[in-house]
């Protein structure tokens, strides 16, 4: 049974394996952790052992490149309808991943993923890196601890 | 051969379609179905599929009743069921695998973690190693 991460490392590492091992696109370096101001916001719930959100922001040139790598493809704009659908996958696996990194016995559902434009709940953990093009931003808040079994 | 890939998101079978072309089954032909029962309907009307990549969280019908239906109808000797999702809950991974299911990938994966899994679940009867 691989040893449960903190909330924070669980989000950053899960953060790290979608865009890299999927959109195969590199983190740079980290960046402030404040909400990104006019960025694209995508939400997806979960419940279970534990219920919460996690919250993913990216830039649109972010948006371009993540949704570009994971396609194999060139998207000219953040319009593309492409990108919303690639934002969307995106966050549900960096919630996925991050449920088992922090509560690997646990016993989770995630919701649908949307986009979301309304204010953010309170984050618990937050991480945020620049990438290659643009910077992303991931926020988790947690309503009910997971207990790590 | 066939693969079956089975997810409700296009841009995940778009990925999944290129890793699997990329891990060199280029000569595969290319199924896509949205949920489970787009799947059952699809082997009904064009016969197995030789390799069946299998999402769990889908609307309509999930990956788990999927696969309950095709062990119901007989259909897992004919065709191999690899489970790609990002649940990762223990004992419905156990649950899928007693049922028939071939493997499981928990996505985010590397491209590398599917061929490793595809190479072995595709291996002839006989020579496969036991699950981990």
């Amino acid at each position: 049974m691989p040893e449960a991460l903190s909330l924070s490392d669980a989000l950053m590492q899960a953060t790290a394996s979608v865009l890299e091992d999927m959109c195969f696109t590199a983190l740079i370096d980290s960046a402030p952790t404040a909400p990104i101001p006019d960025a694209l916001s995508a939400e997806v719930t979960f419940e279970g052992d534990a219920r919460g959100s996690v919250r993913v922001q990216l830039t649109s040139e972010a948006a371009v490149a993540v949704a570009s790598g994971f396609l194999g493809d060139d998207i000219a704009a953040s319009t593309d309808p492409s990108v919303t659908t690639v934002m969307l996958e995106v966050t549900n696996m960096i919630c996925g991943r991050m449920l088992s990194l922090h509560a690997p016995s646990g016993s989770f559902s995630l919701g649908v993923p949307r986009l979301a434009s309304d204010a953010e709940p309170p984050p618990v953990a937050a991480c945020a890196f620049e990438l290659e093009t643009g910077r992303i931003r991931v926020a988790a808040g947690v309503l009910v601890e997971a207990e790590v079994r | 051969m066939r693969i079956l890939l089975v997810d409700d998101s296009p841009a995940m079978r778009n990925f999944v379609r290129r890793v699997v072309t990329l891990a060199g089954y280029t000569a595969a032909e290319f199924l896509e179905a949205a949920n489970g029962a787009e799947a059952l309907r699809a082997i009904e009307a064009t016969g197995p599929a030789d390799l069946v990549l299998c999402d769990i969280n889908m609307p309509v019908m999930d990956g788990e009743r999927f696969v309950q239906e095709m062990h119901a109808r007989g259909w897992l000797g004919s065709s191999r069921v690899v489970v790609v999702s990002t649940d990762s809950t223990r004992t419905r991974m156990e649950r899928l695998l007693e049922l028939g299911a071939r493997g499981y990938v928990q996505k985010p994966f590397t491209p590398e973690d599917l061929r490793a899994t595809l190479e072995r679940v595709l291996r002839p009867s006989g020579t496969e190693a036991p699950h981990a």
